[in-house]
C-alpha cells in the first residue's frame, strides 16, 4: 500500500498567514548601525594597509635573492697554485702561437698571383 | 516625456553595484543595502531567536556584513551571503543563550486548552506558529523559516546553510511533519 503524498500547501499558507511579526525596531537603529559602520575603517584604506604589509616581505625577499645570486654567480678566487698553472698555460699558449706560425702558413695554398693568371 | 523618480532609479541599482561602491568606501550605498534587507534580516532573526536582543542582532549582522564585504567574492548573490551571516549570528546567539539557560527549566503555558474569541483568533494562531517553531530543532527551524516563511528557493536555502539540497528537502519534510502534528493537536485543521 503506497502512502498518499501529503499536500504541504495548506500548512505553508497557514504559516505565512499567521507568522508572528517582529517587533518594530528602535527608531534610532539605522543611525546606530550606520554610526558603527562609520567607526570602522573604510575599505579603501584597508586595501592600502594590505598593500603596505607586502612591502617589508618584498624587500626582504629581494635582498635574499640578491645575496644568494651574488654568491652563486661570483666565481671563487683561485689559490696560488691555480694562478701559477694559469700563467703557465698563457705562456705556453703564446709560445705555441709563435712557434706554430710557419706551419700554420703552410697549411693553406697561396693564391696564384695576377701575373700567372694573365699568362 | 515621463520623469523617473529618483528613488526608483536608486532601486534599479543592483546589489552588486552597491557592493562595489561600498568597497570604494561609499557608506551611503551601504545605507541603501541596509534599507533593502533590514526587514528580511529582522524577520529571519526574529523567527530564529525570538524578540530578545533583536535590534542588537540586526546591528551585528549588518556590521559583520560591512566588515566582511572585502571578502565577499560575489560567487553567490548578496542576499544569500547576507542571509548566511544572519543565520550564523542567530546560531551563535542561540548557543550563548543555551549556555546561559542551562539548568533552568523553560516554562511554557501548554496545559489548559482555551477557546479564544474570534477577534483574538489571529493572535492565537500567531502564538501557535511561534510555539510550534520553538519546538523544532534549530536545524529544522532554520530550513522552515527560510523556505516556508521567507519564501526562498530551496537551492538558495541550501547555499545559505551550506547543505546539499537533498538534506534541505529531508529536514523540511521532517520539520513540516512535526509542525503539522503540533498544530493538529492544538485543534488546527489543515
Amino acid at each position: 500500500m503506497t502512502e498518499q503524498p501529503i499536500d504541504d500547501q495548506p500548512l505553508v499558507t497557514f504559516l505565512r498567514q499567521h507568522r508572528p511579526a517582529p517587533p518594530l525596531p528602535a527608531p534610532d537603529l539605522e543611525e546606530r548601525i550606520l554610526a558603527a559602520v562609520a567607526n570602522e575603517p573604510a575599505h579603501k584604506s584597508q586595501y592600502r594597509h594590505r598593500r603596505l604589509w607586502l612591502v617589508p616581505p618584498a624587500i626582504a625577499a629581494g635582498v635574499l635573492i640578491a645575496t644568494a645570486g651574488h654568491r652563486l654567480l661570483t666565481p671563487p678566487s683561485p689559490n696560488r697554485a691555480e694562478i701559477a698553472n694559469l700563467e703557465a698555460f698563457f705562456v705556453n699558449s703564446w709560445d705555441g702561437t709563435f712557434s706554430d706560425s710557419s706551419a700554420a702558413d703552410t697549411a693553406f695554398e697561396p693564391f696564384p698571383s695576377d701575373s700567372s693568371q694573365s699568362e | 516625456m515621463s520623469v523617473v523618480p529618483a528613488d526608483v532609479l536608486i532601486d534599479r541599482e543592483s546589489d552588486s553595484y552597491l557592493v562595489q561602491k561600498c568597497l570604494k568606501g561609499d557608506r551611503q550605498s551601504f545605507s541603501e543595502l541596509y534599507r533593502r534587507y533590514e526587514h528580511k534580516v529582522r524577520s529571519t532573526l526574529y523567527q530564529l531567536c525570538g524578540p530578545s536582543s533583536l535590534d542588537d542582532l540586526v546591528q551585528e549582522v549588518f556590521l559583520k556584513a560591512w566588515k566582511g564585504l572585502p571578502k565577499f567574492r560575489q560567487a553567490s548573490s548578496f542576499s544569500t551571503w547576507l542571509y548566511r551571516i544572519a543565520w550564523n549570528v542567530a546560531a551563535d546567539h542561540r548557543r550563548s543563550q543555551a549556555v546561559q539557560r542551562s539548568g533552568l527549566q523553560h516554562l511554557t503555558d501548554t496545559g489548559t486548552p482555551h477557546a479564544p474569541a474570534p477577534d483574538l483568533m489571529q493572535m492565537h494562531y500567531q502564538d501557535l506558529v511561534q510555539r510550534g517553531l520553538e519546538r523544532l530543532s534549530f536545524e529544522h527551524r532554520s530550513v522552515m523559516v527560510l523556505q516556508d516563511l521567507e519564501d526562498l528557493p530551496q537551492k538558495q536555502v541550501a547555499e545559505i546553510l551550506g547543505l546539499p539540497v537533498g538534506t534541505v528537502k529531508s529536514r523540511l519534510f521532517h520539520a513540516r511533519a512535526a509542525l503539522r502534528q503540533f498544530l493538529q493537536l492544538e485543534g488546527v485543521e489543515l
